[in-house]
């Protein structure tokens, strides 16, 4: 774990081909980039262009035909269970969950992998998770069903459910894509309340370019399976490699 | 209704239900008859003693699991609709058992014939469906629809046995329909109460794991789980346990659909565990106030058991989706 604490990179991709089949990787051009920790990262690129594939890739270790893919310096299915669920945390794209369920035994889900299978899980009302539920304004909303949520509170809680997780490192696909923009300005702020309050690592997945522009510090743009582009925010929009990315 | 109050409702009245169960029948017993075993007692007594109790075990133990098995398919397949008859398991073992009957005069209820032929047609499903679901790694839809597919197939087999079998055999084939319950004595039905209790237990023990799996595929990863794996243990598990209820009662419908749904309106269960423990319950109520009606509406005439699940429930569960 220690190894892990004082790694210096999120994320490593060293001669990384990405597919679905052995046989048919999505580019023939291996994909290789290191990510800093402490940034926020902007991962962008046209549909299809491997966006979500990569960050399942990070979190299954599946679809990877060739290379490694590391999360601070180890490889997913060299992961021990313990460790794995304080690695990284996920906000999938298009979340499953139990309508069913009230939102504070749905953040209880979260201590699943850190509690014993015969021990109670620990409540969420309790006073050491006060930090996070104040910060996402969610203890309102705790004896909620998840079905009455609107979307941006839904939101809301699935990001506390990847926080209490206790991760070091994020994942979010396009999260704020079904968002109205007040709800996405409200999420995008708590994400930066992450990194700066938290010390996580974030890796965001978005086509909302002027966004990315204004939050990210790091921007990794794929194309058709291959690095785009890696570098700062900046460069990337001082540059016409836009247009060039959407072409 | 606060929620401690419709626990302790709930509670209260299972236990006047469960009290009252062994009592109803045919006869009419008398109460003494529990403790006293001579005299005008008698055969009141062997009544209840050898075929009531064994016969409420039996009963109560595959209204429980049924509700659970359905409750765990619902969670896992993200999915209302699913039920514990929807991997085609039962089916399977259905037609295996009809097939024996028919063709090779193995007679249904006999140890044998319910432990060969029986459990290897579950078992062939079984292992169709855990290779279909290793091959293609992902797509729940797809196994759902596969099974959907098994049992449209061995449906379909069946009523053709059948009905060469009315033909030739006669009558009898309606139990192979909607399920019935055989008489067992006291210890093959806490045999099958104790099987059936050691799956229920792991299932109980999976259910953690089932929560995780609620959350999606790619965060289950993440706890360090692995989705593959669990649902290929919670397939063997249940499909064991459900060809084992088949070959002792048929196919008894409607449990497992409904009673996690009533469960979920009523109960709101924050865990995968307390749907399967209030499931259990109520499942087990369910099928012992069924099995009574199905024995007492007309006597001596027996209803096949299924039929009045639905009769009984289907109103129930309507009236609950409108209140809501």
């Amino acid at each position: 774990m220690e190894k892990i604490t004082n790694h210096p990179f999120f994320i490593e991709a060293l001669n990384v081909q990405l597919g679905f089949q052995p046989r048919s990787p999505l580019s023939d051009k291996p994909i290789s980039f290191q990510l800093k920790r402490g940034l926020i990262t902007g991962l962008i690129g046209p549909n299809g262009a491997g966006k979500s594939t990569l960050i399942n890739a990070l979190v299954t270790g599946q679809s990877i035909i060739r290379g490694k893919l590391l999360c601070y310096g180890i490889e997913k299915n060299r992961v021990s269970k313990k460790d794995s669920s304080n690695l990284i945390s996920i906000l999938p794209q298009e979340p499953t969950f139990p309508r069913e369920l009230r939102v504070k035994h749905f953040l209880e889900l979260a201590f699943l992998p850190s509690t014993g299978l015969l021990k109670p899980l620990p409540s969420v009302e309790s006073e050491q998770f006060e930090l996070e539920l104040n910060t996402l304004s969610l203890k309102p909303l705790l004896n909620k069903y998840l079905k009455q949520l609107s979307s941006g509170e839904r939101q809301r809680v699935f990001l506390a459910r990847a926080l209490l997780q206790k991760p070091r490192g994020l994942l979010l696909d396009e999260p704020t894509n079904h968002l109205d923009p007040k709800a996405t300005s409200d999420f995008w702020q708590i994400i930066q309340i992450c990194k700066n309050q938290f010390a996580i690592d974030i890796l965001v997945s978005s086509h909302d370019i002027s966004l990315l522009k204004k939050e990210c510090d790091w921007i990794l743009a794929i194309k058709d399976g291959a690095l785009f582009f890696d570098g700062t925010t900046d460069d990337f929009f001082r540059s016409d490699i836009t247009e060039k990315l959407y072409a | 209704m606060t929620f401690k109050k419709k626990y302790v409702v709930f509670i209260i009245s299972a236990a006047l239900i469960l009290w009252a169960l062994p009592f109803i029948g045919s006869e009419n017993l008398s109460f003494q008859a529990v403790w006293k075993s001579s005299g005008q007692y008698a055969l009141d007594h062997r009544i209840l003693w050898s075929l009531r109790i064994p016969r409420l075990i039996l009963v109560l133990t595959v209204g429980a699991s049924l509700a659970v098995l359905g409750a765990s398919y619902q969670v896992v397949f993200n999915n209302v609709l699913a039920e514990p008859y929807i991997l085609g398991v039962s089916s399977g073992v259905t037609l295996g058992l009809v097939v024996a009957e028919t063709f090779f005069d193995l007679r249904s209820g006999t140890p044998q014939n319910i432990a060969v032929g029986l459990l290897f047609a579950g078992l062939v499903v079984m292992l169709f469906l855990l290779s279909y679901q290793w091959r293609s790694g992902r797509g729940l839809e797809k196994i759902v629809l596969f099974g959907m597919g098994l049992n449209f197939v061995f449906s379909s087999l069946l009523f053709l046995v059948l009905s060469y079998r009315s033909q030739s055999l006669g009558a009898g084939s309606i139990r192979w329909l909607f399920g019935h319950i055989p008489w067992l004595n006291t210890s093959q039905s806490l045999i099958f109460l104790l099987i059936n209790l050691t799956f229920l237990s792991g299932l109980w023990a999976m259910g953690r794991l089932i929560d995780g799996l609620t959350l999606g595929d790619s965060v289950a990863y993440t706890f360090g789980f692995s989705p593959a794996k669990i649902r290929g243990l919670l397939f063997l598990l249940t499909s064991l346990q459900l060809t084992l209820i088949t070959s002792i009662t048929g196919a008894i419908g409607f449990i497992g659909l409904v009673v996690p749904h009533c469960v979920r309106l009523l109960f709101h269960p924050g865990s995968t565990r307390l749907l399967f423990i209030i499931s259990a319950l109520v499942g087990a109520l369910f099928l012992g106030v069924s099995d009574s009606l199905s024995r007492t509406l007309l006597p001596p005439l027996e209803f096949p058991i299924g039929v009045i699940t639905t009769l009984l429930g289907g109103p129930l569960f309507l009236a609950l989706l409108w209140k809501k």
